[in-house]
This record gives structure tokens, sequence and C-alpha cells, in this order.
């Protein structure tokens, strides 16, 4: 599917300051001979340099097709890079070792596949595509920036990370899907106006809070909910995209302090404890 | 330095020279016959290139306590904006609403701006206007203070007494080192205090009783009074409410009653050039205010055109309309209070293309511009950061300039509130030479720096901005491209006589001065007043009248303006 394959190694072990590859996506390698593609403008903190300063840069093969690009990219110092696949509309990008943050910030299609970890504001903005993490990530995946309204993150596409994930994933998110095989930290789905959130492991503490819509699945321990969100039902199975868990389920909805209508679903298998209480409140509303 | 300008198409119109081509000798910071320069002058060729006089914005607001809060109320601005300062001669820029300082004065230089009017700071927190004025590179800035709402004013005012009332605004002017006087909403700030929202022009005042009209009047004569070089600035009652035209009407009326040539001077017109009496009808009431705008020769208006599809931080002092846009947007809202003073609100806002309301809106700024008669008394801003940002000069004039240019934004915005304006109808297009006239030459006189500023006679100061455009042989109507890229970028840029942009780089950073009033008045009334300003702090403020007062050695290169006044 692939073709058309571009390798960049780092030419060196070390960086102390960011690299800003927001001009690296496979629009722009369309129709480029290397050389032209060596000239590709980066920055180095404040400094100006070409891509080929950085990279060696080799090419497999030649195509016109923007989905059969795939760029690789290796190196020791590739978790300093920024906005890898900033506004990305197509083709491929693979990352062999660590990514720094804004990994595919507002990306509209695509693929980038992390083997390692990634740093925080994954997917922040994106409305499409698709974005894998091998290993952990930091904060904010597929969140919005400060000081914007709910629903300016994440519009669509889907992100999965193998690892753990730190705080505020979804942030301001309207639509698309997240997956985290591990943990998250606190503020799950923070600000979430839509689209859906599941979380393998256990979550951290307001998880939802602000939630207007959407709906998220935390099928590991919780470190408590919080009191604006109401006990709504209890559920056998949940479905999520194609997945079924037949497990039990509470579907708490919330958060009232905003009028949300989003729905968060916690497993009862590993919050007892916490659950526990909730179980007369509902069944006196059923009798 | 002597620079020689060779061969430029010239357009000066305080000059009277329309587009021709002349040779301009530059030295020592003036403006000097070019044969007086010496041989080894540096020599620009500016053949198939015009030649223009640095160009002034009479308001925008750049610096005081409330573009900072503007900052950071929009911290997702600052996101991938910022520009690295490449070189040793430039620092970083960042933002795009409200941009960090260097922006601010790289940006205009880059358009060929050399002088900007920050239109509105109070009083008590003038020394941070001064501060960060003074941190704006490659422009000259002057300050106007706002008086509506200050108690020491309307004390005054109260008692009639227009004789002390200007003496009060020669010490507080030359006390804050500011320029002019601002009226923002006459009056609403301290309504405001008492629960009222807004007041109209004859509405009576809590406590004090007196009206807005009262108001602008009385501050009006003062200024002639004081022989002011700007006379009052005013943002009129009633602002972005529907209907509100007829209001700024009566404001101009008031303009002919006080007298004097460019007796009031009414701010961002189109924020208050609605008509028809709810957001569901409203229309443009920009025919009824150029009607009257042709026929009263005291007043001049400025735009505040709005630029659509854009993100503006609306910050002004009339803080009873920023807390309505703050329910109608219901997303972020600063309020800040300035004891005894003023008050301030800061909202962003979201000008939309589909939308009806924002359409008028973009409608009536370009409809007042292109149906006034007389382009002396009529100014381009976007009262930046309120409208547009004022990045946006190069498409205003695109728009003014090119009917073209006008229907291709036409055909993207809402249907409906075009259908009910006229701007479709108008077929006028602006030449250079009236471009010039409203960003250069009419905005010199407005400030009454037109000795030295505005025009590119002998002995003004070497302000000049070249820009790669030719007339004779290109034309823009169809094109008007041509006419973004070279207001945005332009070819040369000279201040104070030295080169600060070419080919639309900043090449050099300087720091520009900063003009401030000193007005003469007898020395008896003088310590009258003080004694009486004295009284009032104790009674009113929070500090002393010695703490408020701002030393000269506070601004970087001022120039002081020394004028005798009326008072005897
Ligand atoms: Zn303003």
């Amino acid at each position: 599917m692939y073709t058309c394959k571009y390798y960049l190694n780092m030419k060196i072990e070390y960086l102390n300051a960011p690299l800003d590859l927001r001009n690296v996506r496979p629009s722009n390698f369309i129709n480029k001979d290397l050389s032209r593609i060596r000239d590709i403008i980066i920055w180095i903190g404040n400094k100006k340099a070409r891509l080929g300063d950085i990279f060696d840069i080799d090419k497999e093969n030649s195509c016109n097709d923007l989905n059969e690009i795939e760029i690789n990219i290796s190196g020791k110092a590739t978790n300093k890079i920024y906005y890898l696949g900033f506004k990305m509309r197509g083709g491929a990008i693979i990352v062999h070792g660590d990514i720094g943050p804004f990994l595919g910030y507002k990306m509209n299609n695509g693929v980038i596949k992390v083997y390692g970890s990634a740093r925080s504001w994954i997917g922040a903005k994106m409305k499409g595509g698709y974005i894998e993490v091998f290993g952990d990530s930091g904060d904010f995946i597929g969140s919005k920036l400060p000081g914007e309204k709910s629903g300016k993150g994440m519009k669509g596409g889907y992100i999965i990370i193998h690892g753990n994930a730190g705080a505020n994933v979804g942030n301001g998110m309207s639509d698309g899907t997240i997956i985290i095989d591990g943990d998250s930290g606190n503020l799950t789905g923070v600000n979430m106006v839509g689209g859906s959130i599941l979380v393998r492991g256990g979550s951290g503490r307001f998880t939802g809070a602000r939630m207007l819509g959407g709906k998220i699945v935390i099928n590991g321990s919780i470190d408590g909910i919080l009191p604006s969100f109401y006990i709504d039902e209890i559920v056998d199975k949940v479905k999520f995209k194609k997945e079924v868990f037949k497990n039990r389920y509470f579907l708490f909805t919330g958060d009232v302090l905003v009028n949300g209508v989003g729905r968060l679903y916690i497993s009862y298998k590993n919050n007892v404890e916490l659950l526990k209480q909730y179980e007369p409140l509902i069944k006196e509303v059923t009798l | 330095m002597e620079i020689l300008i060779r061969n430029g198409i010239v357009y000066d119109p305080l000059n009277k020279i329309n587009g021709e081509v002349l040779d301009i000798g530059v030295k020592n910071g003036r403006i000097v016959d070019p044969s007086k320069l010496s041989k080894d002058a540096l020599v620009i060729d500016a053949s198939n290139k015009v030649v223009m006089p640095g160009a002034i914005d009479v308001h925008s607001h750049i610096a005081g306590p409330k573009v900072s809060v503007g900052r950071l109320i929009m911290p997702q601005d600052h996101y991938m904006t910022n520009i690295p300062g490449d070189r040793v001669v430039v620092r970083a820029q960042t933002g795009k609403a409200v941009p960090n300082v260097f922006k601010i004065g790289y940006a205009y230089a880059q358009m060929g701006y050399t002088l900007v009017v920050e239109p509105a700071t109070p009083a008590l927190e003038t020394r941070h206007t001064h501060e960060e004025l003074n941190a704006i590179p490659m422009l000259d800035k002057l300050a106007l203070l706002l008086v509506d709402s200050n108690w020491l004013v309307l004390d005054y005012i109260y008692n009639e007494d227009i004789e002390r009332l200007s003496a009060y605004f020669a010490w507080l002017l030359y006390a804050t080192k500011a320029y002019g006087l601002k009226l923002v909403d006459p009056g609403s700030d301290y309504a405001w205090i008492y629960g009222e929202e807004s007041l109209d022009l004859d509405d009576p005042m809590p406590k004090y009783g007196i009206t807005p009209r009262d108001i602008i009047y009385s501050l009006g004569l003062s200024a002639n009074k004081l022989n002011l070089p700007h006379k009052i600035h005013v943002h009129c009652n009633r602002l972005g409410y529907p209907g509100n035209y007829i209001t700024t009407i009566n404001t101009m009326k008031l303009g002919g009653k006080i007298g004097g040539e460019h007796a009031l001077h009414v701010t961002h017109t189109q924020f208050t050039g609605y008509a028809g009496d709810s957001w569901y009808n409203l229309r443009s009431g920009s025919e009824e205010i150029i009607k009257e705008f042709n026929r009263n020769r005291r007043v001049t208006i400025d735009i505040g055109q709005v630029i659509l599809n854009y993100t503006a931080v609306t910050m002004t002092a009339d803080a009873p309309f920023e807390n309505i846009l703050y329910h109608l947007t219901k997303w972020k809202w600063s309020f800040g209070d300035v004891e005894a003073e003023t008050a301030s609100g800061i909202v962003p806002y979201r000008y939309r293309r589909k939308n009806y309301v924002n359409t008028i809106q973009w409608v009536i700024g370009l409809e007042l511009m292109l149906l006034a008669r007389d382009v002396w008394r009529i100014f381009m801003t976007t009262d930046h950061p309120n409208a547009g940002p004022f990045t946006s000069y190069p498409k205003i004039i695109a728009w003014l300039m090119s009917r073209k240019a006008r229907d291709d934004e036409m055909s993207k915005v809402n249907r409906r509130g075009l259908s009910r304006s006229v701007l479709p109808s108008i077929d006028r297009e602006y030449t250079l030479y009236e471009i010039a006239i409203v960003t250069r030459a009419s905005p010199a006189k407005l400030l009454g720096l037109d000795s030295e500023r505005g025009h590119l006679g002998i002995g003004a100061r070497a302000d000049i901005a070249i820009y790669n455009l030719n007339p004779y042989t290109e034309s823009f109507d169809r094109d008007y491209e041509k006419i973004l890229k070279a207001f945005r970028y332009a070819s040369y840029v000279i201040k104070d006589g030295e080169i600060v942009v070419r080919d639309g780089r900043i090449i050099k950073t300087v720091y520009g001065s900063t003009y401030y009033l000193k007005p003469e008045i007898p020395n008896d009334i003088a310590k009258d007043v003080y004694k009486d300003v004295r009284e009032k702090f104790k009674k009113y403020y929070s500090i002393n009248p010695e703490n408020y007062f701002i030393n000269k050695s506070e601004i970087r290169n001022p120039i002081e303006v020394s004028f005798y006044t009326d008072i005897r």
C-alpha cells in the first residue's frame, strides 16, 4: 500500500532545543526530488535550518499519489520533534522511537504510528486520520488549546495509545475516538462535547468534569466520581465501536453543572467499594 | 545619514502632489531639497514605485492594561503564531488577535505606518500604558486619556465651571503625558456603578443629574479653550445597540454646536451606525450618518471596519456594553474598574461571514467610506483589535480601491444582510491619492501634527513608505492581489531618516518617540487647580497626586508639544 518510502535518519544524537517539523508531512514530499526535500525549512529552537541539516534522507520508489507516501523517521533525539504531521492530509508517518509534543496537530487524514512513547498534545484539534502510539503518552491527547471553547478539540479520527496516558485525555473533544490501553490520568474527558473515550485500565480523579456529551468507558478502577454525575442505570454490557464488553457497568450522566448529558460507564468489577453506595439509590428508583 | 529617493511616483496630498515623478532627499531625519545632498548619499531607485509619507493610524489599541488582559484572555492566540527573531536586529513576534509589542511595531512598519494613536488609557494606569508604548519598536506613539466618567470632571461639569475644568485638563494631560481627551460612551461607566445599563444622549446621570450631552458639550468647549491640537475623540453613547445611529447623528450635531475646526471626532462609527429596532431587523444606518457628515463640516469620523471570519478581542472602556456582549457570546469576559475614573471590559468575539448581523457590520464600514464626499474628514481603522486586526488594512485598501475585491468578498457573506444594504450598488473606487489622504494627510491634520508629519515637503520628518505599485502601467481594479501584497509588505520604509524595512523585511529595530502635551496656563490658576485636585484626591482616590504624576524620564524619546491656551 505504501509503495513510496522515505527514510529520515537523524544525524545527530542530542538536541537541546525543540525541533519544529511542522513542514514535514507527505503532502510536502510529493513530486519533489531529494534535493528539494532536503531544503524543506525546519526550526531548531529559534534558528532556521534545512531538513537535510538534521536528517540523512533516502527514498525507495517514486510516486505521485499522496496516499502511497510513507515517511519513516528514526534517530536518537526524535523526542525533541514538535508539530510532526501538522495539518497532514494523507499518507503515513512512522516514527521509530519516541516523539515530542503536538504530533498530528490539526491533522485531517492519514496515518501516524509511533513505535515508542509520545509527549503531550497528541492529535490536538485533529479532524480525521489515525494515530497509534505503542508506548505511553503525555497529557492533553486529542485536546483543545487552553482558552478555547468546549468542542474545539478533536473533531474526528482515531487515537490509540497502547501504554498509559497522562491527564486531560480528550479535553474539549467533539467527535472521534480515543482508546487508551493502559491507565489514564486525572480529568479524562474534561469539557467533552461528543465522541468517545475508552480506557481499558483505570482512570484518575474528576473524570468527565464539565462534560456536555459523548461517552466515556472506564474498564479499570476509578479514583472517585464527581458529585455532579448522577447514577442512571446498571447495564450488563457495553458496546464500544465494534467491541462488546460483557460485564456489569454503572452508567452515570453528567456533568449537571453545565447541563451536560454525557454518559460515563464504570466497570463494577474493579470499583465495588466505590459503586456499592450507588446501588441502593438506583434500586429505590427502579422499585 | 543621507538618502536620495529617485524617480518615485509621489502622492503627497498636503502638498497637492498627485502621482508626479519626483526625487526626494533625506538628511538628518528630515526631508530636504535633493540638490542639497552630498554626492555619497544612499540612492534608492523608486522608479515604478509609489512614494507616500509614513501612514498614521488614528485609533488602535496597542498598549495599556486592557491590551495586556486581552493577551492573557486569549492563550490560544499564541500557538504556532510565533516568529522567532531570526537575526540580531529583529525581536521575537507572537500573537494574531492581540500581538505582542514587537509584532505590533514590526507589522505596522512593514505596512508603512510610522505613527499610531493609543486611543484609550485610564489616567491612573497611564504609567503602564507608557511602559508598553516604550516597548513598541518602529513607531511614534501618542495616547488619549479617558475622561468622561472621571469624578473630578463630572464635578466641574456639574458646577458649570469650564475654566476650572480646562485648567484641570491642562494639569491632567501634562501629569499623565497624554495627548488628548477620549470619551467612551460618555457617563455610562459612572452610571453603571449605580446599576444603570447604558445612557442615551439626554438621559440624566444618577446623583449628578447631568446628561452625556452636557459632558460632550462641556469637554468640547474645554478642548477649544485649551486649543488642544486634537480636540475630543468620542465613542458615542448606545454603542452596539440597534437603532443607535440616531444617537450618533445627534452627537455629530453637537460637534457643530461646539464649533471650531475638527471640533469632534466620532470613532469606530460602524459600531454606532445601526438602524432598525432589533438584532433581527438590523440595517445599516450609514446613509443617514453620511448625510449628516456631508452637511456638518466640524466633525470627523473613523470607520472601525469589521473583518469577517476572524476572532477579534473586543476591549473598550464601555464596560456596560461589554457585559451585554458577554451575555451574547457566553464565553469569556474580563472586567476592570479604575477607581473614580473609568471602567473597562474585554470579551473575545468571532465575526462570521454567514451571520446576518456581522455582515451588516462589515457593510457599514465600507458604506461610510464609499459614500463620504469629503475624504479629508474620514479615516480608515479597524479599531484594532475590536473589529479586526490592523494587519487587515491592506484588505480594506483593496476593498476601497477595487470594486472586484468587494464583489469577491460580497459573494461569500450572508445574502439577507447584503440584500438590505446599498453597498452592492456603489461603484466608487478610491484612487491612490485618496488612499494617501485617508491614511496620511488627514490623520496628520486631525492630530494637529501636519506641520511635520503626513507630508513630504521640505522640513517634514523623514517618515516615508515606498510601495511596489505602478499606477501608470498596472491596473488594480481587476488584479487587487497586487494591492494586498504591496501595502502589506512595503518595498522600503524610512523612519526618521533611517531605512527600517526593505522588501517587506525588517532590517533594523528602531524606537520612535511619544508625543505629549504641555498646555501653558497662568501660574496662579495652575496652583489653584492643583490645590483643588489634592483635595479631591484625598476624597476620591487611594493615591496621592504626586504618585500619579508621570515623569518625563519615564518616557522613551519624549516630544513635548507646548502651546498657549485661552485660559487667562
Ligand atoms: Zn477603540
